[in-house]
């Protein structure tokens, strides 16, 4: 094995936040066998989760952390690969790193970097992004209550996800792992075409049953009172249609 | 409808959708028409605005990524000083932001991470990695997260998946899944078991 590599909050599965000893039991089995662990922070990183970085909730250090979308705040496309200073040196001493990219350290997509990285740090972003994500939480649990379809309710800071079921008792999911029916037949789309209806944007669940947010992390309260009114208006919908 | 910005004439923006249906392959998700998507020609935050005058707030960041809202005036004017004096130096080639960034990643990451490699986007960033932790372990497997017939689960691998991608040259490519943690569906959770089970 070369390396294991994940995103420390699980977001394209489904918003999956691993228990506090996970990582650290998983870097321990990265050295036991020499194999490096890369975090994968693209989505998790740049003060989504209430930290700048992620993988600080769990106390771990990656060998090698990725970097993208949140870095450059989207203005200009970059990615970014850290490592310790010791795999990097490899490259100097043993072996010729033969892997060229036209555009990188793009001089327009670094001074985009540079200035992002900086402004979450000084605007104090992560943490707006656990207060507000504290609220935004807070209020999917009161969702949750009044509504029979909501089974879990999981975030940190401002990705959450939202899993919508069956039946709260079996965990039995809303929809099948892989629909293929018409869009109008399928309860998540609905939901997030209803929501975009009232102009409210959120990734559509093209499969599955959870709903990802992923806010900007500048919002207010009361941007997240504005968007849970229409959560739950367009919930309730569903749940008269679906279940 | 927003008065924030103004509306595109109704013929001009039917030119817009034409064109789009003429000239653009879409990924994901395509729909059946008269479905349009929103062109979208302004927004300020959490805010943006369609070409109908329509406004949105946006609880995606459009795609994870833009943070900060839209037009953060720090990075604009960054942007817009950079623009002016050097836009591009080959990849080789020094530029000072692409010094500073790394120099900044360094201090703000971990202590024990101190350099970094710069693309253009995370599947490129997570290429690299791979072919990084190749060439340094001279081993070729990457285990990445899996998530067997889960209904939490989007695809059947969850981000990155370990394609066939980031192998140096002449190398075969090997990806292994480790089950991703879940939770809430795990035997032990507090929240109770899960009797349902994928057919």
């Amino acid at each position: 094995m070369a390396a294991f590599i994940a995103d420390p909050v699980v977001v394209a599965a489904g918003v999956l936040i691993p228990p506090k000893e996970y990582w650290p039991t998983v870097r321990e089995i990265c050295d036991r066998h020499g194999v490096l662990l890369i975090l994968d922070e693209v989505i998790a990183g740049c003060g989504r989760t209430g930290k700048l970085f992620a993988h600080e909730h769990w106390g771990v250090a990656p060998d090698m952390l990725t970097l993208a979308k949140g870095i450059s705040n989207a203005v200009v496309p970059l990615g970014a690969t850290i490592m310790r200073k010791q795999i990097a040196d490899f490259f100097y001493e043993k072996k010729e790193f033969s892997h060229g990219f036209t555009y990188s350290g793009h001089a327009l997509a670094c001074a985009a970097g540079l200035a992002a990285m900086n402004a979450y740090v000084e605007d104090k972003i992560p943490e707006n992004a656990a207060k507000v994500g504290g609220y935004l939480l807070d209020s999917f649990r009161g969702i949750q209550d009044r509504h029979k379809s909501v089974g879990d309710v999981r975030g940190l800071g401002l990705i959450e996800g939202i899993e919508f079921v069956k039946n709260k008792e079996t965990k039995e999911p809303l929809v099948a792992a892989s629909p293929d029916a018409p869009i109008e037949e399928r309860p998540m789309m609905v939901l997030s075409d209803g929501c975009m209806n009232e102009g409210l944007l959120l990734m559509p669940a093209m499969s599955g049953s959870v709903l990802r947010i992923s806010p900007p992390l500048i919002i207010t309260e009361e941007d997240v009172d504005k968007a849970l009114g229409i959560i739950e208006r367009q919930i309730t919908k569903v749940e008269k249609k679906f279940l | 409808m927003s008065r924030k910005v103004k509306p595109i004439p109704k013929a001009e923006l039917d030119g817009y959708y034409a064109d789009a249906e003429n000239y653009l392959l879409k990924p994901w998700l395509t729909r059946p028409l008269p479905y349009r998507e929103p062109i979208i020609v302004g927004g300020k935050g959490a805010y943006f605005y369609d070409a109908t005058g329509r406004e949105y707030l946006d609880f995606l960041s459009q795609l994870f990524n833009i943070n900060l809202g839209m037009l953060n005036p720090k990075v604009v004017e960054a942007v817009r000083e950079q623009v002016g004096k050097v836009n591009y130096t080959k990849n080789t080639m020094l530029n000072i932001p692409k010094i500073q960034l790394a120099k900044r990643l360094a201090e703000l990451t971990h202590k024990s991470l101190t350099k970094t490699f710069f693309s253009n986007s995370g599947t490129e960033a997570n290429e690299a990695a791979f072919k990084i932790a190749r060439l340094f372990t001279g081993r070729t497997r990457i285990i990445s997260l899996w998530t067997p017939s889960s209904p939490s689960s989007p695809d059947s691998t969850t981000s990155p998946p370990p394609t066939a991608t980031g192998a140096p040259s002449g190398w075969s490519t090997r990806a292994a899944g480790s089950a991703a943690p879940i939770s809430w569906r795990t035997p032990s959770s507090s929240k109770g078991p899960t009797r349902w089970r994928p057919s």
